[in-house]
């Protein structure tokens, strides 16, 4: 799992906000409906195949109940692979660095790793009336490393996971800035 | 749909069609719905017990997805059972 260093604390975890998966979700539950609605729809009907016979859209109950059950069945499985993708992605702020691991599909996992003091400006995006309700939004992080910026989408709270960061890339430049208090702290 | 598959034949191509049975038709689907769930669990799994972190939340789901979708296979075997 996450392995941290000497004196390295996790100050917050976090995943998307909630509505971001129920978004997602709810695609495919809405998808789920659609074949049950269109059966409601045309059950019973008589559709003419020729000019004296006619073709009744009916189905048998044990026919029924095994295609609802394999149709549940794969939208179940797409859902729980929507779940296992959400719970999987993860930002994990620590008083030295941010992780940022990001599951983007089966056998493949992306993980950075940024150090607090090498960032150098935050941006807080908060867009749509159901974030602003809902409070998530997007962090946009400035480094001074190869990758320049990246990025929290869809957080919970984006403006006191910012001040979180910022506090701890004050504590990590007033640590690095004053060694020899830091010495002195240690000694004593 | 036998009637349907009926219709179809007579001397044309989709005759050896129309002889499959859908009792045939019904157990295949239930042999490729249920293998490809297998292989996707097993997928399932070993992300969550890899990179899950938290492993009695792992397990409870796994065992929720476990318990759906066995009642479901659970459901169209005994669907075809009662079928053949």
């Amino acid at each position: 799992m996450l392995k941290l260093g000497d004196e390295e604390f996790v100050q917050i975890e976090m995943r998307k906000h909630w509505f971001i998966l129920l978004a997602e979700l709810a695609a495919y539950i809405v998808l789920y409906f659609v074949p049950f609605i269109i059966w409601m729809l045309i059950s019973g009907y008589e559709v003419p195949i020729s000019a004296t016979e006619t073709l009744n859209v009916s189905l048998s109950p044990a026919y029924g109940m095994f295609i609802a059950a394999a149709w549940t069945l794969v939208i179940w499985m797409r859902l729980v692979g929507i779940w296992t993708d959400y719970y999987l992605d993860i930002w994990i702020v620590t008083n030295k660095r941010i992780i940022d691991l990001e599951q983007k599909g089966l056998f493949h996992r992306k993980s950075s790793v940024f150090r607090i003091e090498r960032i150098q400006d935050i941006t807080v995006e908060t867009r749509g009336i159901i974030a602003t309700l809902l409070n998530f939004g997007n962090l946009h992080v400035q480094t001074a490393g190869e990758a320049h910026e990246f990025s929290m989408n869809g957080i919970a709270n984006p403006r006191s996971v910012r001040e979180i960061i910022l506090k701890q890339h004050d504590l990590v430049t007033e640590a690095a800035r004053d060694p020899i208090a830091k010495r002195s702290d240690a000694v004593g | 749909m036998e009637v349907l598959l009926e219709y179809l034949g007579g001397t044309s191509p989709l005759n050896s069609i129309a002889t499959v049975s859908i009792a045939t038709v019904m157990w295949g689907t239930l042999y490729v719905l249920a293998g490809f769930w297998a292989v996707h669990s097993l997928l399932l799994l070993y992300h969550w017990i890899r990179y899950g972190g938290a492993y009695a939340l792992t397990w409870i789901v796994m065992i929720v997805h476990a318990a759906v979708s066995l009642t479901l296979i659970g459901i169209m075997l005994g669907a075809v059972l009662f079928i053949t």
